[in-house]
């Protein structure tokens, strides 16, 4: 085959660089198409390189450019952001349900336009404003679900279509796929020339980084921001390393093709290969800090010089620490200077984002750049270095209450001395949090939770995670009820005072339980994702399906559909769109769940108190 | 396709067999081929989360092991085995979004099968295996693999905790 395309010139001899050194190969001229004959007929045998590679990303590497960067500007600098203008536009309804958008609402350099109509009006309208007005950047909630329709109406009426300022768009194609257990759905997109246009109600880089969060992504990663802000931080990473891969001249892999090395059956990790965790003992504590690694993974792959080529050569520089080092010491900066400035929150988010799926991202099956014993290494030397710090808080007469992965609860002692002796003997930055008390939250065979806590902060802050009030599959009312007991308990200080809060804390139970029939249907909203579109067997999930066919609304996998149970029963539940009202019996069964987490610390200080006596 | 209830027959070199059968009958089977000290001639090829790897004694059987996260792996793997015996515990995960790519993983195995001998084995005859079936010497389905387990039986047969290790203080 390499005969035959360099007899038609669309191939020629050469040597190139990969993680794991020079390689002779062919330079084929040819797309993607060519690539997967190529795979096919050497029956998946020939490693193919830069297949799958974005033009414009490319072509910026290739010429050591960078998007949304001023001309000198390094790209690991917090400096001020670009001057550009923004158009704020909103439909008045969601296009998951309505065809028609109603009316739009849009806010331009301290202006304010409202208009309503049928969607050709609209769109009509909406052209205009962006012809007259021309900004930059335009945060369209729900954009990926309306300009579809919008490009259509403009494509019909033979009209210039302004919201991109080419005129023309390019499509992202919507996708439902399976990610860390669970089902994803990412909705298509029109993404326009010229004019970046984000989805301010689905972008997760926009919603945790802001616009210099998703500029921050362009930049490093080497695609446009409109792209950039429809990426997960995972992807993000990924053509970041991709990007830096291209700019110092390594090619990238098109199949993940590096197995797992040959190894010893008695020498390989299948029951345990994550992180570490010291379980509680569910039961209120006083006087306890929280000791945090800050990029803990991150720093390990650095520090450790852990990447694909250096688990058979360590003496070599890692590629991947070359890559993800500059991000860690970029991550410090911005972190502490948005205790400053807060402006600088939203690069620190995304830079937090993308660290913390780096490490993921090294066991990920379509990872560039990954490996099984990568993963594992790292997860093998964080367990170490979690013992190590467990150790030292143990010398220093300090008990371990808690550790999960890449952080520990201490009760008493110097928390700065500890803090100094980890930093000094593991080189990874610490932060630290202490509470007057804590209560960590038992499971349901009474054993401690992993992640279910809170507690009151010495500033008198409550600290709440993994607890009913912070809990996705509760409803507002509980949360609400929940959140309004733990501020109570945080007017106490000591966990003995605690139980003078009994009855208080009781009558708000009452009171939510009361009142629960009489609070609004919409306070009993949870939200369920889809995860396939067919279910055999009756359940909440086939329930909300068969309600959106009903309705007309279109479901993919992947999707998140609000809802209210109407009988749990039944497994009968109504979309948000259709409610009516709510199984009491099922609501009052999640109130006493959240109270009976509350409970716990009453019951858990009063035990405490008879072993003491029983001591005595 | 043979359909034996009783015994899971051995494997000679030069052969390339697909085994489905339940767990407990499959186990004892493939404990029993594995070599008792030369682990140079037994390679045991599986996905990221085996589930008759943990099983196995694979301290007083020492044998290689390497694991694959999508089918370009296995081939490579493949490539590059040069164990008289393979024994590759077949993940339906590897396929998921590229379920073509089963029917060249079966042709693969036939390929390595002509200097080994290669068994593929799972608790189930699943879409993946049929699509292999073509290039297969020997196809073994004990009967009981057929049915499909209910969804709790078949959480509870993951080899337990496989992301986080936990210690109970105190």
């Amino acid at each position: 085959m390499t005969w035959e395309l360099e007899d038609r010139d669309l191939s020629e001899e050469c040597i190139f660089r990969t993680i794991y050194g020079e390689k002779h190969g062919w330079k084929i001229f040819g797309g993607r198409d060519i690539a997967d004959m190529i795979e096919k007929q050497t029956r998946y045998t020939a490693d193919l390189y830069n297949v799958d590679i974005r033009q414009e990303q490319r072509f910026l590497a290739e010429n050591n450019l960078r998007l949304c960067l001023n001309t000198g500007d390094d790209v690991f600098s917090s400096g001020p952001g670009m001057p550009l203008s923004v158009m704020e536009i909103q439909a008045s309804v969601a296009p998951h349900r309505n065809k028609e958008m109603r009316s739009l609402s849009a806010v331009f350099g301290g202006r304010t336009w409202e208009n309503s109509g049928s969607n050709t009006e609209l769109s009509e309208w909406l052209i205009d404003l962006v012809s007259e007005t021309d900004p930059d950047v335009v945060l369209f909630e729900n954009a990926d679900g309306w300009m579809h329709r919008i490009c259509k109406i403009a494509d019909e009426l033979q009209i210039f279509n302004s919201l991109s300022r080419t005129g023309t768009f390019g499509e992202l194609k919507s996708r439902s796929y399976f990610s860390y257990g669970r089902t994803e759905y990412k909705p298509p997109a029109m993404i326009p020339e010229g004019r970046v246009i984000i989805d301010n109600a689905q972008s997760f880089v926009y919603h945790e980084g802001g616009l210099r969060g998703v500029f921050l992504a362009s930049r490093l990663a080497g695609v446009s921001p409109n792209l950039a802000s429809r990426f997960t931080p995972g992807t993000i990473v990924s053509k970041y390393e991709e990007f830096e891969a291209l700019r110092r001249g390594i090619a990238i892999p098109y199949r993940k093709r590096d197995a797992e090395m040959l190894r010893p059956s008695n020498e390989i990790r299948i029951d345990y290969r994550g992180g570490l965790i010291f379980q509680p003992e569910p039961s209120v504590y006083g006087n306890v800090h929280q000791l945090d690694f800050t990029s803990f993974y991150p720093s390990i792959i650095v520090n450790y010089n852990l990447s694909p080529e250096t688990m058979e050569n360590p003496g070599i520089e890692g590629f991947l620490p070359s890559v993800i080092d500059p991000l860690l010491k970029f991550r410090l900066k911005t972190k502490s200077l948005k205790k400053i400035d807060p402006e600088y929150s939203g690069m620190d988010a995304l830079l937090k984002w993308m660290l913390v799926t780096c490490f993921g991202y090294t066991g990920y099956k379509n990872a560039k750049f990954g490996r099984i014993e990568l993963h594992e290494k790292i997860t093998t030397i964080a367990t170490e270095i979690l013992t190590g710090v467990a150790d030292i808080a143990d010398s220093m007469e300090m008990p371990v209450l808690h550790g999960i992965v890449d952080c520990v609860w201490v009760q008493g002692g110097d928390i700065k001395e500890l803090k100094r002796r980890v930093e000094e003997r593991y080189s990874i930055p610490t932060e630290y949090e202490s509470y007057d008390w804590i209560c960590f939250l038992p499971q349901k065979d009474g054993s401690g939770s992993y992640t279910g806590y809170f507690g009151r902060l010495t500033d008198g802050q409550p600290k709440i995670r993994g607890a009913a009030a912070r809990r996705k599959d509760m409803p507002p009312y509980v949360r609400r009820m929940q959140e309004e007991m733990i501020s109570i308990l945080c007017s106490e200080k000591t966990p003995a005072g605690l139980l003078n809060l009994e009855c208080p804390i009781r009558e708000i139970y009452s009171r939510y339980y009361e009142e629960a029939p009489s609070a609004p249907v919409e306070d009993f909203l949870l939200r369920r994702r889809i995860g396939r579109e067919k279910y055999t067997k009756r359940c909440i999930a086939g329930t909300l399906i068969e309600a959106c066919r009903d309705d007309g609304v279109h479901i993919s996998a992947g999707m998140d559909i609000p809802y209210v149970v109407r009988d749990a029963r039944r497994q009968a539940a109504d979309p948000e769109w259709a409610m009516k009202t709510a199984d009491m019996k099922y609501y009052r069964g999640l109130i006493d769940k959240a109270y009976g987490e509350i409970e716990f610390v009453f019951s858990s200080i009063k035990k405490k108190d008879i072993s003491r006596q029983g001591e005595r | 396709m043979s359909k034996d209830p009783k015994k899971i027959p051995f494997f000679s070199q030069g052969t390339f067999s697909i085994v489905a059968a339940p767990h407990e009958a499959l186990l004892p089977a493939i404990a029993s081929t594995l070599p008792p000290h030369e682990k140079s001639l037994c390679l045991y090829l599986c996905g990221n989360y085996p589930v008759l790897l943990p099983k196995l004694d694979r301290r007083r059987r020492i044998f290689h092991v390497r694991r694959a996260i999508n089918p370009y792996q296995v081939f490579e793997i493949l490539d590059e085995s040069r164990h008289s015996l393979i024994l590759f515990e077949h993940d339906p995960g590897l396929y998921d979004g590229e379920p073509e790519l089963a029917e060249a993983v079966g042709m693969k195995c036939r390929e390595t099968a002509e200097d080994a001998a290669v068994v593929l084995f799972h608790k189930r005859f699943d879409s993946a295996l049929s699509m292999m079936e073509r290039y297969a010497d020997r196809v073994v389905v004990i009967s009981e693999a057929d049915k499909t387990r209910p969804i709790e039986k078949a959480r509870a047969t993951r080899c337990g905790q496989t992301t986080l290790g936990s210690w109970k203080n105190g």
